[in-house]
């Protein structure tokens, strides 16, 4: 068991899981102005759609708008 | 079954609204545009069922990867002289693209697209590789689709080749093939392969190759609904503005000048069912088992590739669906010495190059011909190239 980032507990224990994630998820600042738009239903012409098809579609029954 | 929806967003609107359930429904939109809007309750049904298997369920995956479901190969299939695709067969003055849905998607998008989960079929002209992939493609008017393929795919490695020599590249659209074939076409590999029965040479060189596709799951449902005959002109030729388009990563793509397809003719069955997965915003899990870039699918080939690249101990493989399935790859392991996890990270986030397919692609594949004998395989639009197919099959071949 060379890793020295295994906890002496765990080491102990003969536990040699770990966990770790990193998710770099950031737009550059550079530029952020410029980044191309989010592709998603305009939330206003949602709930109006929503709205058209309450009671007829059954998935809008329970989901939230 | 949602009738009376406006393909004018509002079809996208409901689309993306039924992402936020957890397994969502599949919607059906009958449409009333010269055809009775209804096709049969049987064919519907298989539809909607073939696309609603959701199951993002490890046994499902492992099913797959250890029975080499994920690898490309040849599959028995019926070559067939007919069937329903022809049962309406329009040419030249009856060519008309208008007469069929083509949605608006998103509200920014530049045009109606129609084909999202459809097959753009193209043959090598070198060799016998013939290649269907799932690219965008929107209608411009009665004669002409424009069509979005990013370099490196393999059906712009094909189409440059017919540009090479001063043709147009034959291409065929098909917006209505079993949802397991558009699967295939979307995947990094093909799922289900089929054959593509050409005419003779002769024929093609006078670019009038037909293509009907087969497939032995389901022979008269894996037929296409609905496809499109046409060529590509060279881009110095004739280009059109494409896009922009809500894409998978969750943006609006830029547009610019994309090349065309002239449509020479279009084949459908009588009341075709088009199928669609207009792309969303992560982590909106748009990529199901039945529909293009499959996350399973996917998840599959990453487990075989890292069994291949000689990562022990692998218990269980997913993509996250969000996103075309290319963003989080997450490997189970049972550990078995230090340091296998980073291995496992490690080797996983090196091995699905999903988006170009090998430089060196051509030359390799000629080399490895006698593999691909007869009637071409048919592999995924960002599948890996040929030259990984023989990885894969020499390797099946050594497994116990």
């Amino acid at each position: 068991m060379i890793d020295p980032m295994l906890l002496p507990e765990r080491r102990a224990e003969g536990d040699l899981t770990n966990s770790r994630i990193i998710i770099y998820a950031v737009r550059p600042c550079a530029w952020k102005d410029v980044f191309p738009a989010v592709n998603a239903v305009d939330p206003g012409y949602a709930k109006e759609v929503a709205r058209k098809w309450a009671g007829k579609v059954k998935f809008l029954d329970d989901i939230a708008i | 079954m949602i009738e009376g929806a406006d393909p004018h967003l509002e079809m996208g609107a409901l689309y993306e609204l039924s992402l936020q359930k957890a397994v969502p429904p599949v919607l059906l939109f009958p449409q009333d545009q010269g055809f009775s809007g209804r096709p049969s309750r049987r064919r519907a049904t298989c539809a909607l069922r073939a696309c609603s298997m959701t199951a993002p369920a490890s046994s499902w995956c492992r099913t797959i990867a250890s029975t080499g479901a994920s690898i490309p190969r040849r599959s028995a299939s019926e070559c067939v002289d007919d069937g329903p695709v022809l049962d309406n067969v329009l040419m030249d003055n009856e060519v008309d693209m208008l007469a069929f849905p083509a949605p608006k998607w998103h509200g920014n998008d530049g045009g109606q697209y129609i084909g999202t989960e459809c097959m753009v079929i193209a043959q090598d002209p070198d060799s016998d590789w013939v290649n269907a992939g799932t690219y965008r493609v929107s209608v411009r008017d009665k004669k002409t689709l424009s069509i979005f393929i990013e370099p490196g795919k393999h059906a712009d490695l094909i189409r440059k080749k017919w540009w090479a020599r001063g043709e147009h590249c034959p291409m065929v659209v098909s917006v209505g093939q079993a949802p397991a074939l558009g699967a295939a076409g979307g995947g990094d590999r093909a799922g289900a392969c089929l054959r593509v029965r050409r005419r003779r040479r002769a024929d093609r060189a006078g670019r009038s190759s037909s293509c009907a596709a087969a497939s032995p799951a389901c022979r008269s449902r894996t037929m296409p609904s609905s496809s499109t005959r046409a060529s590509c002109p060279r881009p110095q030729e004739l280009t059109m503005t494409e896009g922009p388009f809500g894409e998978w990563p969750g943006y609006y793509t830029s547009c610019g000048p994309e090349p065309v397809l002239q449509v020479k003719a279009i084949y459908h069955r009588n009341d075709p069912i088009q199928c669609a997965t207009p792309p969303a915003r992560p982590i909106y899990p748009g990529t199901y088992f039945g529909t293009a870039g499959s996350a399973l699918i996917r998840a599959a080939a990453l487990w075989d590739d890292l069994e291949a690249a000689g990562v022990p101990g692998i218990k269980g493989v997913w993509k996250m669906p969000g996103g075309g399935s290319r963003f989080i790859n997450v490997i189970a392991i049972e550990q078995l010495h230090a340091g296998h996890a980073k291995m496992a990270g490690l080797v996983g986030g090196r091995l699905r190059v999903e988006h170009l397919s090998r430089p060196h692609h051509h030359h390799r594949r000629r080399r490895h011909r006698h593999h691909q004998s007869g009637a071409g395989d048919v592999g995924g639009g960002d599948a890996l190239g040929p030259q990984d197919r023989d990885r894969h099959h020499r390797r099946r071949v050594d497994r116990p």
